[in-house]
């Protein structure tokens, strides 16, 4: 019988140092995750890979951080031996000595605390040049409440691009901000659809098929929704209007795809990703023609409560939009419309469907503001409007609109003041407190209805530009403009007039005193209401139809009609 | 056998991992009181700071909204502002319950850290009153001309306080008899400051979130993150924890919350009805 020959004392010297080092090195990057959960994983740190990895990291080498550094607080003036890690709870964002641009892992919810690759921020020069290297970093913050790094980019032909990225405690977002030269920012992450909201109009909806070519026009103004393979949701959100925002496809066939969207940059602006993981966070459902007369039930439950908005979608990128009830309603009276079986709804915690009309094809379904019930660690749009603009929708679109946004008298509001002050026994609001807001909510219609006006004369005036200038392309910039005024005229009569509403405001102001003035509030109430939300829709309708005129002049090769017609819209959708 | 002892070693290292937990408001310590409309009008309220033994302060049906409370004389009242009887006042009651009396018109009142003086906005304009004698100075400059939240600096020196521009709002710093105004932070909507008791940091909000900076702008620091709005933070005597409101929107619905003042993961204190501008002693 054979003994197996026993292992020289050599052998075993070297095995055990290789055991020891694989147990060193197993501590260190365990204690760095350690390390990270002691100090409080909602904080910002700063990461030293140590080694530059010549491939994206995968999520496991991003979720263990094998040999990884923790800077300490305050250290500036590290040097990187590897590849750089900006981190929170929410965001883990890589920097690559071999890459080119910032890599983004979003972290699951604390169910699943793993980071998973979505996708690639890049710089891009003038010409449409991609960063292609990474040449300099340098920190220029890093404490717990937040981490920043400068990174100078380079092109294939040597040209220089700056841009800082920060990330903050607890945030979603990672902020960039390009230098002088950067022109815009790609985001490189595959996307089923890109939504553009509109609070109180209707959503664009892109999908693969949108269009033929390498990219497409987006009519956004601030901000534009990637719903990701996977069911995360990544947000893009800028400073300033007017940007030149373009939609990216690849691929062909079934193939093709949403490739991610490209931003172009302002000096000194900031844009931010946010990405929102816990999911799937968004739906959609394809909708066959027999199916667009029926109640239909969705295999499919909200994550999570919120506000939540079907979008149906026909055949354009235009949608029909609406925020989901609490019950079915058979009978909904919608300005414009007319009577219809309101389109979504939640019976208990099911979501239902009823597609508004026989052309739709499609229903894309997202969260877009919070409730109550909300947990606190999920971020819905409006909460990252919030947290990178500084405003919610309702300041946001009347400060766009140049109206009121500090006190926003809108009719809604007003209305909702005064009910809060019939609750209350014995109140002695007094007639004059009453006409002071009812006095401010007609100014706010009458500001609002000349804003329409504003819109009307623009469609007008695009119009015989384009009878001056015909073409194909002229054509189709006057059948947006048209679109204009079918939206004016559309709810002319659920806007009423700012006559009626100041009557109807003087019925208001007449009441405290009087008998049951309660029950003689509820209809002033309702139908100030209705004026107030008809208002709102028009004014949406015709901003997002301008931003699709203006989207269109920028791809037209007719420089003489786009140039006439972008010069008045650019003025229109600046601050009114 | 050698290879079994090296895997042993390594199998015995172990590593506890303590947890980041979120608040135990159970051993909180101290006295809050703030504003509700839980009764039906707005009301002062008054709890434990662990959410225990809450109960109505300010009572009455009759109109008038009772807000912005803060403890004065030694914790033993409660300054407050309201619009009882049609104009709006800085009122006092004493923490035991009673008969709220009115010290003078104005709102948004902090006592100085002697408790001789009381600062107050009127006008839109930071009023420093003498509290024996009435005397008054308004502060604030001129061209300062939308001011408000003033809170003193521990040695009763001078305030903190908040303006607003058109190009948004900033903290300002102003000694006690008046002068120019130094800033100290003025992003992202930054207002309602208050100091901390060793007057090293001041907790504010902005738009959305609460913060913390040094009185010379430097070590700025955002301490909640949560989605939605958080709004009117306070420190709690020892500096440890931070009591503020958390909404869904600008427009409320808000409900207290406590968390670390370095930050960290918050823990809800009230429930039910809209609660607002805690005061912590």
């Amino acid at each position: 019988m054979h003994l197996k020959p026993r292992p020289s004392l050599r052998a075993l010297a070297a095995t055990f140092f290789v055991l020891i080092t694989i147990a060193c090195a197993a501590a260190h990057a365990e204690s760095v995750n350690d390390a990270i959960e002691v100090r409080g994983p909602i904080f910002t740190y700063l990461l030293d890979t140590g080694t530059p990895s010549a491939a994206a990291l995968t999520n496991e080498a991003v979720s263990t951080k094998e040999s990884w550094t923790l800077l300490d607080e305050e250290d500036l003036t590290h040097e990187f031996a590897g590849d750089t890690v900006l981190l929170n709870d929410r965001l883990v964002v890589v920097l690559r000595k071999n890459g080119h641009g910032a890599e983004v892992y979003p972290i699951r919810d604390a169910s699943n605390p793993k980071p998973y690759f979505r996708g690639r921020l890049r710089v891009v020069a003038s010409g449409g040049n991609a960063a292609t290297r990474l040449d300099a970093i340098e920190i220029v913050e890093n404490d717990p409440g937040a981490v920043s790094v400068r990174v100078t980019f380079a092109t294939e032909d040597d040209k220089a691009l700056d841009v800082a990225f920060r990330l903050t405690t607890g945030q979603i977002q990672i902020q960039v901000e390009p230098g002088e030269v950067v022109d815009a920012v790609r985001l490189d992450m595959p996307t089923e659809y890109l939504v553009v909201p509109d609070f109180f109009g209707d959503d664009l909806v892109y999908d693969a098929q949108s269009s033929d070519n390498a990219s497409a026009g987006l009519p956004a103004e601030n901000f534009a929704l990637h719903l990701l393979e996977g069911g995360g949701i990544a947000t893009a959100v800028w400073e300033t209007t007017g940007r030149n925002t373009r939609v990216l496809f690849e691929g062909d066939g079934t193939a093709r795809r949403i490739a991610g969207t490209e931003i172009e940059c302002v000096p000194t602006k900031m844009l931010w990703a946010a990405f929102a993981e816990p999911g799937p966070a968004w739906y959609a459902r394809t909708i066959s023609p027999e199916e667009t007369k029926e109640d239909l039930s969705l295999d499919w439950k909200p994550p999570f409560p919120a506000k939540w908005r079907a979008n149906f979608v026909a055949g354009s990128e235009v949608s029909m939009s609406w925020n989901f009830g609490e019950a079915r309603q058979a009978h909904f009276k919608t300005p414009g419309i007319g009577d219809l079986v309101y389109p979504c709804w939640f019976e208990e915690e099911t979501p239902f469907l009823h597609p508004p009309s026989q052309g739709v094809r499609r229903a894309v379904v997202y969260p877009i503001d919070r409730t109550q019930a909300t947990p606190l660690n999920v971020f819905v749009l409006v909460d990252v409007m919030r947290s990178t603009l500084g405003v919610g929708p309702c300041q946001y679109i009347l400060d766009i609109e140049g109206m009121d946004a500090q006190t926003t008298p809108t009719p809604a509001l007003v209305c909702e003041w005064i009910e809060s002050q019939l609750k209350k026994k014995r109140s002695r609001v007094t007639p004059e407190d009453v006409r002071e807001r009812i006095d401010a909510m007609v100014q706010h219609v009458e500001h609002a209805e000349q804003r329409i006006e504003a819109y009307h004369h623009l469609a007008t005036s695009i119009q015989a530009d384009c009878a001056q200038m015909p073409g194909p392309e002229a054509e189709a910039i006057q059948s947006l403009a048209l679109e204009i005024d079918a939206a004016i005229g559309g709810l002319a009569e659920a806007r009423q007039t700012p006559k009626a509403t100041a009557q109807l405001a003087d019925r208001v102001a007449a009441l405290p005193g009087t008998d049951d003035w309660e029950a003689g509030f509820k209809p002033l109430h309702e139908e100030l209401s209705a004026i107030g939300a008809a208002q709102d829709r028009t004014l949406a309708k015709c901003r997002m139809t301008v931003r699709r005129i203006r989207q269109a002049c920028l791809d037209a090769s007719d420089d003489g009609l786009s140039k006439a017609v972008l010069e008045k819209i650019s003025a229109m959708l600046e601050k009114g | 056998m050698y290879h079994r002892l090296a895997l042993a070693l390594l199998a015995g290292i172990s590593f506890g991992i303590p947890a980041f937990a979120a608040e135990d408001i159970a051993a909180l310590e101290g006295t809050i009181v703030f504003s509700s409309d839980r009764s039906g009008p707005w009301r002062i309220w008054i709890m434990n700071a662990n959410g225990t033994e809450m109960r109505q302060l300010t009572l009455g049906e009759e109109d008038g909204q009772d807000v912005d409370p803060v403890f004065s004389d030694g914790g033993e009242s409660v300054l407050f502002s309201s619009t009882r009887g049609g104009t709006v006042g800085v009122w006092k009651i004493p923490v035991a319950g009673g008969e709220p009396k009115r010290i003078c018109d104005g709102d948004q009142a902090e006592p100085s850290p002697d408790g001789k003086k009381l600062a107050l906005r009127r006008d839109n304009q930071i009023v420093v009153r003498d509290i024996a004698s009435g005397a008054e100075q308004t502060i604030t400059p001129e061209s300062f001309n939308t001011c408000s939240g003033p809170a003193w600096q521990p040695d009763g020196k001078g305030l903190a306080f908040a303006a607003r521009w058109d190009a948004g709002n900033g903290i300002y710093l102003i000694p006690v008899d008046g002068g120019e105004p130094t800033k100290v932070y003025d992003k992202k909507g930054a207002c309602e400051p208050h100091f901390s008791r060793d007057g090293a940091t001041i907790v504010y909000e902005t738009e959305s979130n609460i913060c913390t900076v040094q009185p010379d702008g430097e070590k700025n620091r955002t301490i909640t993150f949560q989605a939605g709005v958080q709004r009117f933070g306070r420190l709690s005597p020892d500096g440890k924890h931070i009591v503020y409101c958390q909404g869904v929107s600008e427009n409320g619905p808000w409900e207290l919350y406590v968390v670390s003042s370095k930050g960290g993961y918050p823990t809800k204190l009230t429930d039910g009805g809209s609660d607002m501008n805690p005061d912590w002693k």
